[in-house]
């Protein structure tokens, strides 16, 4: 298990480490200046990018990044000016960890409660209704949703606030709209993992034993279900993060996915570049948090790689 | 072992070996799939619907007098009626010809992408999956680094450096999505390197090149067809991910994502313009959806009656 993990942590660090290189680099190509605009006169603009660093050869700046980072320092941002990158993120991260937290959560609960109740019903109506919710919640973009939700509830109805986050009631319509992906993907697996076991032997020995059916289903079906379900909680939790993007953007909320959508359009290179490596050392991080999860969890993972 | 004389061991000419060809065409798998496919109602109101959206997107254009660019400021925000199918927009543009044009660009990006990500993952993942070792560890590495990163993100970077428009989208999706179809590829490429057919096929000493084309590639298509169905639904909505935070199609030409980003903009008193492209779109993913679904029952052994 020791050298497992090990193994596991190496390979990250090594994910981020080109990660950040190879972001670092591709954002150098983009054509068009962050520092244009109507006023920026030569003069200026050489005082910007001396105090950006810009003046420096590629390969100094490279390194000159790099060693900030390791001090975790993601540098100036360049269109909000005299705001650090990590200022940016530590106001942001709180609305987005909120809204992701939430959304996860309603994700999970509400996608493992129809997997397993469809896969309970199979063939009849709650398992058709929730084939349907899992179509919808797959092919209907999330920012469809947004819209659609925005307009019933917040211009038709009047009853929910259109956007941004700052009580219970403004953070439903969000918080539905990100789960929705994420549920219905839950909810497609979760079903078929449970149809996968249900004449598994050990659920014959179970009901053999004598065993009342919640039993069987509780102890016995869902637990083993739950094991590969655990895998798709990583990819669960990156398909949140990029929802993100779009939710916070149509909703109106201050978190890290709409600084990302307005840095993309602003060209703000170290905000962009900033956001890229937080987020995928953060799904980076959570991957390996899952991973250690499940070899904690299924005894074959923890002994054959041990 | 060395008993045989040499003498014993005539060989073949041309005509006797042609006669004792037993390679059939594999026709009756997919003639199977299609027998099957076709029972699944959903798969088929699928494929009618897909087969609707393109012919409209060919000729719905030209079905109207107007084009989808034209722009008439005396004709601003006309509600769906008799003149204008679908309405106008802000600038009098009618939406029923932005909609189909926006359908070619949207069914455009989503079949080509998903084909170029097909031939490039097979090829990776085939070439990782048989020749192992070093090839195999430097390939999946960077499987692994492209798949720590959701590919939205890559696909806006990549969108950032490049011009925007329809060839650069498929070129950011084909550069960074070809990962899972390799992946795909590999794994099926490994299983069947161990099959019995391969090891005779090997032990009668076929080159890697007769291995690739008659066994392997083969038996991958079906996989690979129901992934890529998976795939053309993700780059559609990649492609209107990017318009919508301006990052992909840029006005004038327009796609379902350009229309959405609109439709959201103006839904307080022109809700039609948010309705249409979202009723178009989302329609559009469930068939895709249902028909991967059903080619995906269709195409696995293990549910074969």
């Amino acid at each position: 298990m020791a050298r497992y993990i090990l193994n596991r942590v190496l390979v990250a660090i090594l994910t981020m480490f080109v990660l950040a290189t190879t972001t670092f680099f591709l954002l150098r190509l983009v054509p068009g200046d962050p520092m244009a605009g109507p006023k920026v006169t030569p003069e200026v603009k050489a005082i910007l990018r001396k105090h950006y660093g810009l003046d420096k050869p590629l390969m100094e700046q490279y390194v000159v990044y790099m060693g900030n980072l390791l001090r975790g320092d993601f540098g100036w941002s360049m269109a909000a000016r005299g705001n650090k990158v990590n200022n940016i993120i530590r106001d942001a991260f709180p609305a987005s960890l909120d809204l992701g937290v939430r959304s996860m959560i309603v994700a999970i609960i509400m996608g493992l409660f129809f997997g397993i109740v469809s896969a309970l019903h199979r063939g009849k109506p709650m398992d058709y209704l929730t084939v349907i919710l899992v179509l919808v919640g797959i092919s209907v973009p999330s920012f469809v949703v947004a819209g659609l939700l925005q307009f019933f509830f917040g211009v038709y109805l009047h009853i929910l606030p259109v956007a941004r986050y700052d009580n219970w009631k403004s953070t439903l319509m969000p918080t539905f709209a990100l789960s929705l992906g994420t549920m219905a993907t839950l909810a497609r697996y979760m079903r078929a993992s449970m149809l996968e076991i249900v004449n598994a032997d050990y659920i014959k020995t179970a009901k053999a034993k004598g065993l009342s059916r919640l039993q069987i289903v509780m102890r016995h079906q869902v637990r083993n279900a739950l094991f590969p379900i655990l895998t798709i909680l990583g990819p669960a939790i990156a398909m949140v993060l990029t929802g993100s993007f779009i939710i916070e953007t149509v909703f109106a909320i201050p978190g890290l996915g709409r600084h990302y959508v307005t840095a993309m359009q602003n060209l703000d290179y170290t905000l962009v570049l900033g956001l890229t490596l937080f987020f995928g050392f953060f799904l980076i991080a959570m991957n390996l948090l899952v991973d250690f999860a499940y070899g904690l969890i299924d005894p074959r993972v923890r002994h054959t790689r041990g | 072992m060395s008993e045989l004389p040499q003498e014993m061991f005539i060989p073949l000419d041309r005509a006797e070996k042609a006669g004792l060809k037993t390679e059939t065409e594999t026709i009756a798998f997919w003639s199977d799939v299609w027998r099957r496919f076709r029972r699944n109602k959903a798969g088929m109101a699928g494929v009618i619907i897909i087969i609707l959206f393109v012919l409209l997107a060919l000729i719905g254009p030209s079905l109207v007098p107007y084009t989808f660019n034209k722009i008439d400021l005396h004709s601003t925000y006309i509600h769906p009626g008799r003149a204008h199918w679908f309405g106008t927009d802000l600038l009098g543009r009618d939406i029923w010809a932005q909609l189909w044009i926006g359908a070619r660009v949207s069914l455009l990006i989503g079949v080509v992408s998903a084909l170029s990500q097909m031939v490039i993952g097979t090829i990776v993942g085939s070439i990782s999956g048989i020749y192992g070792g070093k090839v195999d560890m430097i390939i999946m590495r960077a499987v692994d680094i492209l798949i720590a990163v959701p590919f939205l993100i890559w696909v806006s970077l990549f969108m950032l450096v490049l011009k925007p428009g329809i060839q650069s989208i498929i070129l950011a999706f084909s550069i960074t999505e070809w990962k899972g179809m390799a992946r795909l590829v590999r794994g099926e490429v490994l299983r069947l390197k161990e099959t019995e057919y391969v090891l005779a096929s090997k032990g009668m000493g076929a080159s890697t090149w007769r291995l690739m084309t008659k066994h392997f590639f083969p038996n991958l298509l079906p996989v690979v067809t129901v992934s890529m169905t998976f795939q053309v639904t993700s780059a559609i909505f990649g492609e209107a991910f990017l318009s919508y935070i301006g990052l992909g199609i840029q006005p004038p030409l327009t796609s379902w994502g350009v229309l959405i980003a609109a439709g959201i903009n103006e839904m307080r008193y022109y809700t039609y313009m948010l309705f249409i492209p979202a009723i178009f779109i989302s329609l559009t993913m469930l068939s895709l959806q249902l028909i991967g679904d059903s080619l995906r029952d269709a195409t696995d052994p293990k549910l074969r009656q």
